[in-house]
């Protein structure tokens, strides 16, 4: 009986007995404690109001006193104790002392300490968090508990919503399918239900909202209630919308020339295809078209490189050389002119990807613009330079000027014109990359102008 | 006399890669890049067979199959739907809209020439 620290009294608290329990969580051996008082194992404050007088008076007109306090070993130190005294009768009924069984609980009382503090800083842990809105649910579904991720991503405060059935974040839909309370059926038969639906904010806005509400048992197995975590996924959602809209288009983009090479390549088949007379516009066809798939995939992966980040490293380039070698992969359709007048600054820029940036400037300017074509530089500020590309052609109408540099986003007025839809996009990422912008402003006669901003080198 | 096909896309290169399949199968080709082309064609012919783009750089090829539901000199030329849309949705639609027939884009030559043989000797 080590645990547990078993003696006798005599009928005024002198001590009679003493077992090998009470030596070990006393610190006394036998002979140094029997005779003595029981008060000595009690603390100064309680001896003031003579704590051990007392508890021997309650155990006699109660038949037993329990009591959890502060005792003092042989050392000094102090032990939490859960002690009971019970008075011991002689068989006439006359007192013959009392039993007193004490037992040491500051391991007990270290952990329910731990435990308190750990349930104290988990829930101002939860309470804190604002990426995921954590609250509890009674057991018919109406708010307990509310953090700051609800605040964040619902819109109420805790003064508002607690006291309210979760009923309240269901769209309207979701309540006439009885939505909110099948969940809570479900998650009480499962233990635990996740949802991925629109959930409504206090001001009556939508958010795609991942919902995982679990049943919460006490330890007798009674259902106390529902913890339920609310993410709010919308921008997810959004982007990956995006990607499989740009996945569809880049597919629908493939489809003509495809059509164009697997309708050709199996009509060529034909040993007599060689003999009509259009034999080679036919081969300049599939060939223009395996061109177009050529030119659309390294889109795609320039496209893919802009949206992964990555970059290249920046050198100094000299924007009249970049313009003239642009001129020259790219000379100008008959009839077109182009007047350039770009100073010898040098901007911070990959030189590949500014070549790709005016030559696609250029190549558009060729397909949809005017006949008269602009390329001037100006340095700005002492660290600014800014290419303009112009024409005097139709422009952009205004809806489409607003999207333009998103990805296949086309004027209809061009539908016919061949190209991806990915070349303003491509451009705006590598202008961006240079950590420069670039952006479209009509020309003073209605044509189309871009003005690209560079940052510029240190030719200064 | 070989039968007549209007095609109707803005691609040049399907056009001209349609009009070589269908003439080396022995049909009469005529060609229209939009919707404009395609009404002045039908508003002068009596083609055979229509094949039609759904999506054209001047309207949408929808048009094109409504006039020529709704006008009786034209009513009965069976048109094929020629597009790279390809949900369930779209090809019911052109169907329940008065198309005979719908091939996909991409398609193989046989794909093309078994739909146009069947519909323009169908009517």
């Amino acid at each position: 009986m080590l645990d547990y620290a078993i003696f006798l009294l005599d009928e005024s608290g002198h001590i009679l007995s003493w077992n090998a329990g009470a030596q070990r969580i006393k610190g006394y051996k036998p002979q140094e404690i029997i005779g003595k008082h029981f008060s000595i194992f009690y603390p100064e404050e309680d001896l003031a109001w003579d704590k051990p007088g007392r508890e021997l008076k309650t155990a006699l007109q109660e038949g037993r006193v329990e009591d959890e306090g502060w005792r003092v070993r042989k050392d000094g130190s102090r032990f939490w104790a859960s002690v009971v005294i019970t008075p011991l009768y002689e068989a006439d009924g006359r007192l013959r002392g009392f039993g007193k069984v004490t037992r040491d609980l500051s391991e007990r009382r270290l952990a329910e300490e731990h435990l308190r503090r750990s349930e104290e800083e988990f829930r101002m842990l939860v309470s804190h968090v604002t990426d995921y809105a954590i609250f509890m649910l009674d057991a018919r579904g109406y708010v307990q508990t509310w953090n700051a991720g609800a605040q964040r991503i619902k819109g109420w405060t805790a003064d508002e919503i607690i006291g309210k059935h979760f009923s309240t974040f269901y769209t309207q839909e979701d309540l006439d399918a009885q939505k909110p309370e099948r969940e809570l059926e479900m998650a009480k038969t499962a233990g635990r239900v996740e949802d991925e639906a629109w959930r409504v904010r206090k001001d009556g806005s939508l958010f795609w909202a991942n919902v995982v509400i679990t049943a919460v048992y006490d330890d007798d197995g009674h259902l106390q209630g529902f913890a339920k975590i609310t993410r709010d996924l919308t921008d997810r959602r959004n982007a990956e919308l995006a990607k499989d809209r740009f996945i569809a288009n880049a597919a629908h983009e493939l489809r003509t020339p495809l059509s164009v090479v697997i309708g050709l390549s199996s009509h060529l088949r034909n040993p007599k295809a060689v003999e009509d007379p259009e034999f080679p516009e036919q081969i300049d066809a599939l060939a223009r078209q395996a061109i177009r798939m050529r030119t659309l995939v390294n889109n795609l992966l320039d496209l893919t490189q802009i949206v992964q980040g990555k970059t290249r490293p920046l050198s100094e380039v000299r924007l009249d050389d970049a313009v003239e070698r642009a001129m020259l992969t790219l000379p100008p359709p008959d009839g077109t002119s182009v007047d350039t007048a770009i100073g010898p600054e040098t901007v911070r820029a990959d030189p590949g990807r500014l070549d790709q940036v005016i030559t696609n400037l250029l190549s558009n300017a060729y397909r949809y613009g005017g006949k008269r074509i602009t390329l001037r530089s100006e340095a700005r500020a002492p660290d600014l330079v800014v290419l303009e590309v112009a024409d005097d052609g139709p422009g952009v109408s205004s809806e489409l000027a607003t999207v333009l540099f998103e990805p296949f986003k086309r004027g209809a007025e061009t539908q016919a014109i061949e190209g991806s839809g990915l070349g303003l996009a491509i451009v705006k990422g590598f202008v961006e990359s240079f950590q420069g912008r670039i952006d479209y402003a009509p020309a003073d006669g209605g044509g189309a102008r871009f003005l690209i901003y560079f940052k510029r080198g240190e030719d200064r | 006399m070989s039968s007549r096909v209007l095609i109707v896309d803005d691609e040049p290169d399907i056009l001209f890669m349609i009009k070589v399949i269908l003439r080396s199968e022995g049909y009469e080709v005529v060609a229209a890049s939009g919707v404009a082309e395609a009404r002045a064609q039908l508003s002068e012919d009596n083609p055979d067979l229509v094949l039609l783009d759904l999506r054209l750089a001047d309207g949408e090829g929808w048009d094109v199959l409504r006039d020529l539901r709704e006008d009786g000199r034209l009513e009965r030329v069976p048109v094929v739907i020629l597009s790279a849309h390809a949900s369930p949705g779209t090809i019911q639609r052109a169907l329940s809209e008065g198309a005979a027939g719908y091939v996909t884009k991409p398609f193989v030559t046989s794909e093309l020439v078994g739909a146009v043989r069947e519909h323009a000797y169908g009517n």
